[in-house]
């Protein structure tokens, strides 16, 4: 089919080979993919922080640029589930822009969720490789998109992959969007604890594929656990498939090159 | 204690207003009414049929007795299998392995007269809890005995009621309770209790305030209905797990084989 | 600082010092994250065990049940007074807390007491129902454990259902020594087995026992209390006359239904199947009954509660106080439980519903402290959306221009440039090249050639390139963590100079 990327702004701005690996595997699957280059974002920060203004402004933008796709898919749960769910808010029910909000959201996919409720892959079939021990934290906006432990099964189908289950794996890592930056000591202990629990796993990547957890979680890494670095699933699967070369070193590492 | 008691009944309202400390029903809910803007049509009889089947966690065809002993016993109670005719005798050996002197009893009918009648020559004495409808007297008793409305699979849960023949105290204020449950009287889930009280005639008002000639049909409940789980405790102290903090650090539930 | 001090603080609270403090109290810590995490995981293995895989859908029959009621509450307030008052007790009507005080001083006043024994009621905290007893000459001694000790220590509770989790035995030991002059001793048995004795003699001198309730039966009109120590059942039932002061929300219909909540209640509280004590109670000693109060008192309060019935705010009312969301909350874990939140209501229920009692202006910390993560909404019996109702404190935040003018308008920039695609792009720019001024880490960035066949034009986009101390604003972030720096190539150059021939004879057949 033919499926519209919606980039999010974090993952374009801090994590765009994360995006490039979900429109090599989205190729490899036999889709086509477009790129409506008007997008920006959700407003999900907007709409979080109560301007429900400026959201409503933003979400009609978005919808309006994606009315055209067939398919949705993007690597953020946060912003699968501003669209899921709270674009579905911002009007009165029977409105037109709620029917076209329904629309979009009808259509809209995060990507593990695409992998595996509406391709239903099999990643053992599909001979994905990937050698490497890692943990994976699990997104708090997952929940509300209906997940628990789809990417977990879908890194246990990869050969050579060697996960570790994530302890307290429940408790948010604290990024929050503004959170993070308005009640920094709340979340540095929220993100404390994080990192304590991937120390207890020994593995040597983090998989996330949420960019704002991503950046939280590998920030504090950085400080305090540097040897651990972040992957997103899809650069795993893209990795696996040999459609992305194996990154050289890690991305906290001071330096680059290096075997994998 | 002050042995003063009210005369009468006073009126809420005329008190509440005379003495201008609280409001009056009227006012009271017409704040309710204004924020509800426009009520729906309440469909009571739809709301008594919502099917609860979703919470059933045992059903008819479970071994009852098998569940009630093993989630009773999970739950801190210590359950005692006994057949109908030792029931006495085995009570009797309770009573003296915790060297019970002084013991409360709220059983009515046959086995109350029955304990009665073997408890008086071996010592122990019966705490009189008829007097002026206080527990005090239940306070210097060192074991109390009651029976039971009816046993819990679901949980191992005993029921216990307050009436005319049943003291309110006698599970609570002693530091051993010591519980009669026939075999017969264990239900599976505690939807399958309240069936179990008879029904009678409640009062169902309307949305003005004033009394339906319909009314609806609903429990007739004894003052009291106490359901016990377990023995009294407490975790409030650095989570650790103490028992009888208030009420009896041990129940005992002598269940007699019935069936 | 004293008890009522902790939950009534100068106004408008600010969280940050006791949530700094809280921060940085390492015992602290460790017990109210052990506390919590036990009961979270305890939660969901005893509802798991239970219900299986129903329980989400058990959860959302016990919200319509609570909902419906909410939706008709005169009706079925009016059903239970009606039935409460045929069975005998007296029901009084307190639009707020100084009215539900003086429905029970004056209820003192009458009966001439002089001691009181209490069993839980929040009600009677939002109140301060006993500092006006006292005022008058009327001790009223707790007696749940927890809050025994929190009243002889002049401490606050700081959790719904376990309230001494920020206390440990060494605590207790000291108060008991100076308020009962006890001897010291650090064993839990034993300074149980202390205030037990403490306790019984004041069960038997009490003239009046008051309690709250955990919920009200319309069909029948009786109060349901459910305890673990069996405290309430001596509270109601050994002294003359018996108060209850319970919030309005806490009725629902039947019997029956009581079977839901009673099912949910202790498995989402502390793992139980059930509290150890489940009483239900429908008036006064009738005249053949053996024993029990002569006076049954049920003083229904609203004290705020209209208001939150409101349609947007409803499903607040649903909660039956269970404390599942405080024991899953990440930031409650953090800032070291109930203190912090500086009111009688903690956690995120009560992030939501102390702005509504009390006023936003006076407490706007509360809905902002959250990231949002939703734990309590998944852990909550009865469904409620606490996430929504969080951000629609903070929309009337922004409404009500309570958000600091600076702030709604930086947002409001952001908004702009979000919907100008040239703007957009050119403030992503201007970022990055401002992060990698930035930048502290020590390694290039550019490392063209490694992943050349991602990147065609020889621009890496891959940055191993950190911050570690950004400016203004965004200074918060990097307190405890660095900032990754964007690299130099983006998506959008990428995609635009895709060699689409190349990809397309790399494009395998569908699987």
């Amino acid at each position: 089919m033919r499926i519209a990327l919606f980039i999010t702004c974090l993952t374009e701005q801090f994590y765009p080979r994360a995006a490039v690996a979900i429109v090599k595997v989205l190729e490899h699957l036999g889709h086509t993919v477009e790129f409506p280059a008007a997008q920006t974002c959700c407003g999900q920060p907007m709409f979080n922080n109560g301007l429900h203004d400026d959201a409503r402004d933003l979400a009609r933008r978005m919808i309006e640029i994606f009315a055209p796709a067939e398919h949705v898919v993007t690597p953020s749960g946060s912003c699968a589930a501003m669209v899921r769910e709270h674009f579905l808010h911002l009007w009165p029910e029977r409105s037109g822009e709620h029917r076209a909000a329904l629309a979009l959201a009808a259509k809209t996919s995060e990507f593990v969720e695409f992998l595996t409720k509406v391709e239903r892959v099999d990643l053992r079939a599909m001979r994905v490789r990937w050698p490497g021990s890692v943990t994976y934290h699990r997104s708090c906006h997952l929940r509300s998109l209906g997940l628990c432990d789809e990417a977990e099964t879908l890194l246990d189908q990869i050969e050579g992959v060697r996960r570790v289950p994530l302890p307290r794996a429940e408790q948010c890592c604290g990024f929050g969007g503004t959170f993070a930056v308005n009640y920094p000591q709340i979340s540095a202990g929220m993100v404390s604890d994080k990192v304590s629990a991937i120390r207890e796993t020994n593995a040597e990547r983090l998989v996330c594929n949420e960019a704002g957890c991503g950046m939280n979680i590998a920030g504090a890494c950085r400080r305090a656990l540097p040897e651990v670095s972040l992957i997103t699933i899809g650069e795993v699967i893209a990795q696996g498939l040999g459609l992305l070369p194996r990154e050289g070193g890690s991305m906290n590492a001071d330096r680059g090159g290096g075997g994998s | 204690m002050n042995e003063k008691v009210l005369a009468s009944q006073p009126q809420n309202d005329r008190l509440s207003r005379e003495n201008g400390r609280g409001c009056s029903r009227a006012e009271f809910l017409q704040r309710v009414r204004g924020a509800l803007a426009v009520p729906g049509e309440l469909d009571s009889a739809g709301e008594a049929r919502r099917d609860l089947s979703l919470v059933r966690l045992v059903g008819g065809d479970a071994d009852c007795v098998g569940l009630f002993i093993e989630r009773a016993t999970a739950g801190g109670l210590c359950v005692h299998r006994v057949k109908p005719n030792d029931l006495m005798k085995v009570v009797v050996q309770m009573l003296s392995a915790c060297g019970a002197r002084r013991v409360a009893v709220s059983v009515p009918g046959r086995v109350g007269q029955s304990l009665r009648e073997w408890l008086a020559p071996r010592g122990v004495a019966i705490v009189s809890i008829e007097i002026d409808g206080s527990l005090d007297a239940q306070y210097d008793a060192d074991v109390g005995i009651t029976d039971c409305d009816a046993g819990l699979a679901e949980s191992g849960t005993i029921v216990l009621r307050g009436d005319a023949e049943r003291s309110r105290g006698t599970f609570i204020v002693p530091p051993i309770h010591l519980a009669i449950l026939r075999e017969s009287q264990i239900l599976p889930d505690m939807l399958d209790y309240w069936p179990t009280l008879s029904d009678c005639d409640g009062i169902a008002s309307g949305r003005d305030g004033s009394v339906h000639g319909v009314t609806n049909r609903v429990r007739k409940v004894p003052t009291s209905i106490v359901m016990i789980s377990g023995p009294s405790k407490t975790a409030d102290i650095e989570g650790i797990l103490i028992t009888g903090v208030h009420g009896p650090r041990e129940v005992h539930v002598v269940l007699v084989d019935d069936r | 600082m004293s008890g009522s001090r902790v939950l009534t603080p100068d106004l408008p609270f600010d969280m940050s010092p006791r949530a700094d403090v809280a921060g940085r109290d390492v015992k602290l810590q460790q017990f109210v994250n052990s506390a919590t995490q036990i009961k979270d995981h305890g939660r969901v293995n005893a509802c798991r065990a239970a219900f299986g895989d129903r329980y989400d859908a058990v959860r959302k029959l016990a919200g319509e049940i609570k909902q419906h009621t909410l939706d008709h509450l005169d009706v079925y307030l009016d059903r239970f007074i009606d039935n409460a008052t045929a069975s005998g007790a007296l029901v009084h009507f307190a639009a707020d807390a100084a009215q539900a005080n003086a429905i029970v001083l004056g209820i003192a006043r009458e009966i001439d007491a002089k001691l009181c024994v209490k069993s839980k009621s929040m009600v009677t905290e939002e109140t301060g129902l006993l500092a006006a007893l006292e005022a008058i000459g009327v001790k009223t001694i707790e007696t749940d454990l927890g809050e025994f000790i929190l009243q002889l220590d002049h401490d606050a509770p700081s959790h719904i259902v376990t309230p001494m989790i920020h206390k440990d035995r060494t605590a207790v030991a000291r108060a008991f020594v100076r308020e009962l002059g006890a001897p010291y001793t650090e064993d839990p048995a034993e300074l149980t087995r202390i205030a037990r004795d403490h306790m019984r003699r004041q069960f038997r001198s009490a003239d009046m026992g008051i309690s709250g309730a955990n919920f009200l039966v319309a069909d029948t009109g009786s109060l349901v209390i459910c305890t673990n120590e069996g405290n309430a059942d001596l509270v109601v039932a050994s002294p003359r006359v018996h108060v209850a002061v319970v919030g309005i929300e806490k009725v629902i219909s039947s019997l029956e239904h009581l079977s839901v909540f009673l099912k949910l209640l202790a498995r989402s509280a502390t793992a139980q199947p059930m509290t150890v004590y489940n009483t239900i109670i429908t008036g006064p000693r009738k005249p053949d009954d053996l024993d029990g109060p002569q006076q049954v008192h049920i003083v229904l309060v609203d004290n705020g509660r209209t208001e939150i019935l409101r349609e947007e705010t409803r499903e607040l009312l649903r909660c039956i106080r269970c404390g599942a969301c405080l024991n899953a909350c990440p930031v409650y874990r953090k800032v070291g439980g109930g203190h912090a939140y500086g009111a009688v209501y903690s956690g995120p229920i009560g992030a939501v519903i102390t702005p509504l009692f009390k006023g936003l202006e006076n407490y706007p910390d509360l809905p902002q402290a959250s990231s949002l993560c939703g734990a309590c909404f998944e852990a909550c019996p009865v469904y409620i959306n606490i996430p929504a109702q969080l951000i629609r404190l903070r929309r009337l935040l922004v409404e009500r221009k309570l958000m600091p003018g600076t702030t709604r308008v930086a947002y409001r920039l952001w908004a702009m440039t979000l919907r100008r695609p040239w703007m957009y792009r050119a403030s992503a720019a201007f970022q990055r090249i401002v992060l990698r001024q930035l930048s502290t880490s020590s390694e290039v960035e550019d490392r063209a050639g490694v992943n050349d066949r991602v990147s065609e034009n020889g621009r890496d986009m891959v940055s191993s390139a950190w911050c570690a101390k950004l400016p203004g604003p965004l200074r918060a972030w990097t307190l405890s963590r660095d900032m990754p720096v964007p690299p130099s190539g983006s998506f959008r150059e990428w995609w635009a100079n895709r060699d689409r021939g190349s990809d397309a004879s790399r494009r395998a057949g569908r699987p």
